[in-house]
């Protein structure tokens, strides 16, 4: 298919050409010795021509439409190369707001999830500074200050402690552990440290609400109240 | 094995006494010598041993907590969770190198506190001196 530039220029050439004949025809006609064997009439020449004007007007008006039709598209270019800049703005915003918001969702997740955990271990202040008397005031957690290499306080229960205490009663009384001697009842009285019947623990167990006692059956297979007084006899000899 | 003593107790008074009784038992376990002695005595192959420590567990809850005088005990609770644990306690120098521990945290932990209440009095007096520019 042959482009408007093209028929526009073979159409002015075809118009050379019959005005090339026109004006041969008007000098063979014009001179008695025809130099050229032109057998058409000036007449029809002109209506070719005539028609060839008429045709490249046509092309003319072709081109021009096609030029307001390009100016357009070029116009049109132009908008939708802005649009795009705009959108692609905009896309690089929604990423950075959803990655934005992700980090949010995440990081109150987290939040929700350590509340979560702080609210099913709450306990009151008061709880909180019982405790922090009981192993304060007993040493348990840090040493006292005038601790010496001579003094028996340890961050664990020692020897005396654990016969002292209910599990070395038990096994004195089925005799697989001997009794605390008037010796060593004296030298535990000389500590500085106080046996586990005078501590808060003995109390608090004899005051502590049935209501949070372990009730329910242990979940594995352990043994039964009983069987774990006979069993801890066992051990603490 | 149950006694006529336990079976005139009341429930609440039977109850209580179990309690006293697991509360000391598991303050024990932070005595690393008591702890070498129940592994070379070979409790801790006794399966039902093993699942005695697993059910007192329990006294990590808070409720439970608050009545134990050496926290230490629970960590070591959950150190014996693991078999390799139980194994290893049967040597000697194990349970030294806990003890060593131990008593280096004991001795440790009123340094860190000293140093802790002084950084945060400094803090504390720093923010008040800002404030007091500021103003």
């Amino acid at each position: 298919m042959k482009s408007t530039r093209d028929e526009l220029m073979f159409a002015m050439s075809e118009l050379q050409q019959f005005v090339s004949f026109l004006v041969q025809a008007i000098q063979n006609r014009s001179s008695n010795n025809p130099v050229n064997a032109i057998t058409c009439s000036p007449s029809d020449v002109v209506e070719q021509i005539v028609a060839k004007q008429n045709h490249i007007n046509k092309i003319v008006k072709e081109a021009e439409e096609q030029e307001g039709t390009l100016k357009e598209i070029a116009v049109e270019k132009a908008e939708y190369q802005r649009l795009e800049g705009e959108i692609n703005k905009l896309q690089q915003q929604l990423r950075a707001s959803q990655q934005m918001l992700e980090s949010s969702l995440m990081a109150v997740d987290e939040r929700r999830e350590l509340t979560a955990q702080a609210k099913s271990r709450q306990c009151s202040v008061k709880d909180l500074l019982s405790y922090a008397h009981l192993i304060s005031s007993n040493f348990s957690t840090q040493m006292p200050a005038n601790w010496n290499e001579m003094d028996h306080r340890r961050p664990w229960p020692t020897d005396l402690d654990m016969r002292a205490g209910e599990l070395g009663k038990l096994a004195q009384q089925s005799g697989k552990l001997s009794k605390l001697t008037d010796e060593m009842l004296a030298e535990r009285q000389n500590q500085q440290a106080v046996p586990w019947k005078q501590q808060s623990v003995v109390t608090a167990a004899s005051t502590v609400p049935t209501h949070i006692l372990p009730l329910e059956q242990p979940v594995c297979s352990s043994p039964s109240s009983s069987e774990g007084e006979e069993m801890m006899e066992e051990v603490v000899t | 094995m149950a006694t006529s003593e336990d079976v005139e107790m009341e429930p609440d008074a039977a109850e209580v006494r179990r309690f006293t009784v697991e509360l000391e038992f598991i303050q024990c376990l932070a005595n690393p010598d008591y702890l070498n002695y129940l592994a070379q005595d070979g409790h801790f192959q006794d399966e039902t041993f093993v699942n005695y420590l697993k059910y007192l567990q329990y006294w990590k809850k808070p409720e439970y907590s608050k009545f134990i005088k050496f926290p230490q005990c629970l960590s070591l609770l959950d150190l014996l969770q693991e078999a390799k644990f139980r194994e290893e306690l049967v040597n000697i120098p194990c349970t030294k190198f806990i003890q060593n521990q131990q008593m280096q945290l004991w001795r440790q932990h009123f340094r860190k506190r000293a140093t802790l209440v002084n950084s945060t009095i400094k803090k504390q007096g720093d923010q008040i001196k800002e404030e007091g520019k500021g103003k």
